[in-house]
């Protein structure tokens, strides 16, 4: 129990060190002041949405009792798309696996330790959402002591479901990968194929699960795939002991479970992942010379997709960008004229939105770790090596972005000014999202790291890049109910909002390359 | 040449390298020695442009790493004392891309890398994934990939750890002729008996200052190197 206290400690104290900061010695006070701020800045930003659900539940069913299961549904879908795919990352080829198997600790104690600190990151992100929902529930029905001590559990609980579809994953991936040659191939792929299942739950769950819930019922489907949310609505609304006691047995028997998974072949899975099944020689050494800027680009992409972590994580964006032009394709079918006009501005806010969401660039330095440091011993320009980033983040993105815009087009073809329009608007909003994540990452370098989900996931600026970029990605929205009792028309809108756009690019490549440059030559 | 010229490199209130200055001369081998925490690879990365330093200058061949690092890069060569290399790639394909890097034509890698790969016995594991690789074959991959572009000045940080006793002898032959053919080599390593045999000169550090810099033989005089660093070393306690 104590190793597993203290190795829980060491890695919550790793998580908040170098997050926001380039130094390690930087106070753990000021990081968590950081983290404590940009956590109320989300919450604040997502209770105003779930506040806005609930006033719409209160004027169609009269009670805002619905919104704990829209709201937690939301939570468990969030927490799933942002840590499940890292729970692999906390069990299986740590860098400290080696140390921490010949040390007398128990494996048990290593597995709760790093189960432990996954769990809190899941906790983080499921706060964000449970927290306003809470609150925003409490302000439109009846408060008792009992319905607030069951939300406090509840929240304390709630991230069991996501910690069991995270461990399961892993678990998963890793005892299928581990017998394999290719593992990381593997590991991409299965957590792709997890990453399209969970879409496709999402979209079906769309019109059933969301429409119940907006309502007031809880749908059947949330009683059967998460009874944890079932059990607490019922628990806090009716203020029922029993059915709070379903919820918390439900939420131990899953975390033991979760445990239970992971400790199956452990050992095995990790030694197997570390071991490489080598092949007889394939292939024969060749000698090829390629400008340095095409050769950085390639070890960018050979980085992106040798990092199970890093690919999930950089390739949600673009896979979103077509799930949202099917849906927006569905949406448009027969529009024309003015309601046509808007889908092309919920366009313009969705895929930017998504694409923002994690720019490669944003990690992309983190992600080298050490071996940063030998390519500032290189004779390399820092242009090229930022432009070597930026480029690769815009190949893998282009390409989705350009079959959304195909998509949309053949369903409904907006005018060709317009369509010109959002294609250039796409453009400079891909290169101004990257070169703001670059930006962060420069700033906020975390090249020490035991696992790749500390630098894909845990570093300061993928967080304040997304959390920037997503308020730069509401900039259309807005600008179009502001601009548009003014001027009357969309082609002049675009031009504007792509000048804005331009604007904003040109000051972050400004930045990019003096503040930049100085950053980059900071990092030590 | 090496001409290093009152470096002081500062980490908060410590003083990791305090107002050293000393030249390496073309074809020459020094040694760096010194303490942990000595300052030996806070002096190797400012020399290979990776930190920044609070004062002095540091020229290679007369370029200054500060006013032009890319000029002065392309003749050096840094090994740090852990090679961290990019798993991913195949031993081959790092040595392209480190090529690629030093914009060297095809034929003078391939001359270079066969050269070097078979000297030190990793050449047919070059189409192998780095991730494949054993610690001393990483260090291997890690010094053909400092010597393909035949840099004028080489860096290295421990650089033996590791390497098998065959690779071991072979690499130090590799330092003479480069020395032979006028390159300069710097380096920081623990193992005085083999610095005794290599090196021409030899730099002492203690506590980020430079308190012995001479040819080898006018150092160690009639005792080993390792008598005379002890005794340095003990001063400090006396």
């Amino acid at each position: 129990m104590k190793n597993t206290i203290n190795l829980a400690k060491i890695y919550f104290k790793e998580m908040l060190t170098n997050s926001f900061s380039r130094s390690s010695k930087r106070s753990g006070a000021k990081n968590a002041l950081t983290f404590a701020l940009l956590f109320i800045f989300i919450a604040v930003c997502l209770g105003y949405m779930i506040y806005n659900f609930a006033v719409l539940q209160v004027s169609v069913s009269g009670s805002a009792k619905g919104i704990i299961v829209l709201g937690l549904l939301i939570a468990t879908i969030m927490v799933i798309m942002m840590t499940a795919f890292d729970t692999q990352g906390y069990f299986y080829q740590s860098k400290d696996y080696e140390l921490l198997q010949s040390l007398p600790i128990k494996t048990t104690s290593i597995i709760t330790a790093k189960y432990i600190s996954s769990y809190i990151m899941s906790f983080i992100y499921n706060s964000m959402i449970a927290i306003p929902t809470f609150v925003i529930y409490f302000c439109f029905e009846q408060i008792s002591a009992l319905s607030i001590i069951f939300a406090i559990i509840g929240l304390i609980l709630l991230p069991a479901f996501t910690q069991l579809i995270g461990s399961l994953l892993a678990w998963i991936v890793n005892i299928i990968s581990s017998k394999m040659k290719n593992k990381n191939i593997i590991r991409s792929v299965i957590s792709i194929l997890f990453l399209i299942l969970v879409y496709v739950f999402i979209y079906s769950a769309d019109t059933t699960a969301f429409v119940d819930a907006f309502i007031g019922q809880v749908p059947i489907a949330i009683k059967i795939v998460l009874p944890q949310i079932y059990f607490l609505h019922n628990a806090i609304t009716s203020s029922s002991i029993l059915w709070m006691l379903a919820f918390v047995l439900t939420s131990l028997a899953f975390t033991s479970i979760s445990i239970l998974v992971v400790s199956i072949s452990y050992k095995k899975i990790n030694s197997d992942l570390n071991t490489n099944i080598k092949s007889k020689k394939k292939g024969k050494i060749y000698y090829k010379k390629s400008k340095p800027i095409s050769t950085l680009i390639k070890k960018e992409a050979k980085t992106f997709f040798s990092s199970p972590i890093y690919l999930i994580n950089g390739i949600i964006g673009p896979v979103l960008v077509i799930i949202m032009a099917v849906v927006l394709a569905n949406g448009m079918n027969g529009l024309a004229g003015e309601s046509l006009n808007i889908f092309a501005v919920i366009s313009m806010t969705l895929f930017t939105l998504v694409l923002g969401i994690v720019p490669t660039t944003a990690v992309s330095i983190s992600i080298e770790g050490s071996k940063f440091y030998s390519l500032k011993s290189f004779p390399i320009r820092y242009e090229s090596i930022i432009f070597s980033k930026i480029g690769f983040n815009f190949i893998l993105s282009f390409p989705f972005l350009l079959i959304a815009q195909i998509i949309l087009w053949v369903v409904n073809p907006f005018e060709i000014g317009i369509c010109i329009l959002l294609f250039f608007y796409y453009i400079i909003s891909l290169i101004l999202y990257a070169s703001f994540g670059m930006l962060m990452n420069l700033k906020m370098p975390r090249l020490k790291w035991s696992s790749e989900t500390q630098a894909v996931k845990q570093g300061g600026s993928m967080i304040t890049t997304m959390i920037v970029n997503m308020i730069v990605s509401f900039l259309p929205l807005i600008m179009y109910f502001i601009l548009m009792s003014y001027i009357k028309s969309i082609v002049l809108y675009m031009c504007i909002m792509f000048v804005i756009n331009f604007a904003l690019l040109i000051v972050v490549l400004t930045l990019l390359f003096t503040l930049g440059k100085k950053l980059y030559n900071k990092i030590q | 040449m090496l001409k290093i010229e009152h470096l002081t490199k500062k980490y908060g209130d410590k003083i990791a390298v305090d107002d050293l200055s000393l030249t390496v001369e073309d074809g020459k081998i020094c040694a760096f020695i010194g303490h942990n925490g000595a300052g030996k690879t806070t002096t190797l990365k400012a020399i290979a442009g990776i930190i920044n330093f609070d004062n002095g200058k540091i020229s290679i061949n007369d370029i200054d790493i500060q006013s032009d690092p890319l000029k002065a890069k392309l003749q050096m060569a840094y090994l740090p004392d852990n090679p961290d290399l990019y798993e991913h790639l195949k031993g081959i394909e790092y040595l392209n891309f480190i090529a690629d890097v030093f914009n060297l034509s095809v034929e003078e890698r391939k001359k270079n890398i066969e050269e070097y790969a078979k000297r030190l016995e990793i050449y047919k594991d070059l189409i192998d994934p780095i991730s494949s690789y054993s610690h001393g074959m990483k260090q291997k991959l890690a010094l053909v990939s400092a010597l393909i572009h035949k840099p004028k000045l080489l860096l290295l940080d421990e650089p033996f750890v590791g390497l098998d006793p065959i690779s071991s002898h072979q690499f130090k032959m590799i330092l003479q002729e480069l020395a032979d053919s006028g390159a300069t080599i710097f380096y920081s390593t623990h193992v005085l008996d083999v610095a005794e045999k290599i090196c021409s000169d030899v730099a002492i550090i203690k506590q980020g200052k430079l308190i012995v810099y001479d040819t080898m033989e006018k150092v160690k005089g009639m005792s080993s190197l390792e008598d005379i660093f002890l005794e340095l070393e003990n001063e400090k306690h006396d």
